[in-house]
């Protein structure tokens, strides 16, 4: 009886993490979308309304948007949260190149002395979706 | 600051907008008549467009395109939705063997966009310049150049 408790609590714990890892996402909430070829896989970018800020990019075998090869939620610029860091990210273009994105970027300091738009990038590799890199200074940090 | 405030609200008022509108945009009949599979969108974008947020949703495996319209300030108020799916009498799913929106841009009373018609039968592909009237009350047709 004991053993049978100690696999059922093992499988809510492990329902419960694998959830709040990959929460869904509410895709009628789109509002910035683009898909392009790239390295024989389809890579898609997504923005969603629920003011996160956050860019979602995604690696697809198919161009129907099936077989997920690999997914990534962006939503920091290196330690720097979109959300605690800045008063206001605005994702403002998005374009693909041939082994990455490239993005325009508003970026809105906290601290109420201005915003930078920056020009930035993700690399996408064969099967990887690399880091946010743009030419932001921010304070002694160089991202 | 005023400028800073205005500008932020600007960015985010479709955002916000949008962020209410799909659980009301489902109990309109209009809405419910067909159904987007959102999870295969592949372009999308939203715009202030004659005080209106305008979105459209291209979306694959679908060869309609999606225009929909929300109420500034009135995020609870869902307001027009229109899947243009046939340019004049020809129907995408029937006259073509496929239309690529290749490219999209809203513009002050419209959305421009670009597209790709490969016939179903023997013909050549072509690409046209066209146009969809955006109105505060109303979403035009698919307007092609020749």
């Amino acid at each position: 009886m004991q053993g049978i408790a100690a696999v059922l609590a093992g499988l809510m714990l492990m329902a419960l993490s694998a959830g709040a890892s990959t929460p869904p996402i509410d895709y009628e909430k789109v509002r910035m979308a683009g898909v392009q070829r790239m390295m024989g896989h389809w890579v898609r970018y997504i923005m969603l309304s629920d003011a996160s800020d956050c860019i979602t990019v995604q690696i697809f075998k198919s161009a129907n948007m099936e077989g997920l090869v690999r997914q990534k939620k962006i939503c920091s610029l290196g330690k720097m949260s979109f959300r605690d860091d800045f008063a206001f990210v605005d994702v403002r273009k998005i374009g693909f190149e041939p082994d990455r994105l490239s993005l325009e970027i508003e970026f809105f300091s906290l601290r109420g002395s201005g915003d930078e738009v920056k020009e930035c990038s993700i690399e996408i590799g064969n099967g990887s979706i690399g880091d946010l890199k743009c030419s932001l200074e921010f304070g002694s940090e160089y991202y | 600051m005023f400028t800073r405030v205005w500008k932020r609200v600007l960015l985010t008022t479709p955002w916000l907008v949008l962020y209410a509108a799909p659980s009301l945009s489902g109990s309109t009949a209009k809405a419910s008549e067909r159904h987007n599979d959102y999870s295969k969108v592949t372009k999308a974008d939203i715009a202030i467009v004659q005080e209106r947020a305008v979105r459209y949703v291209v979306i694959a495996d679908n060869p309609c395109l999606t225009v929909q319209s929300f109420r500034l300030g009135h995020p609870a108020e869902y307001h027009r939705e229109k899947f243009i799916c046939s340019v004049g009498g020809a129907r995408f799913d029937r006259d073509f063997a496929l239309v690529d929106f290749k490219t999209l841009d809203f513009h002050d009373d419209r959305l421009d966009v670009e597209v790709e018609f490969i016939p179903s039968r023997r013909g050549r592909k072509a690409v046209r310049w066209c146009s969809i009237a955006l109105q505060p009350d109303s979403i035009g047709d698919l307007m092609c150049h020749r």
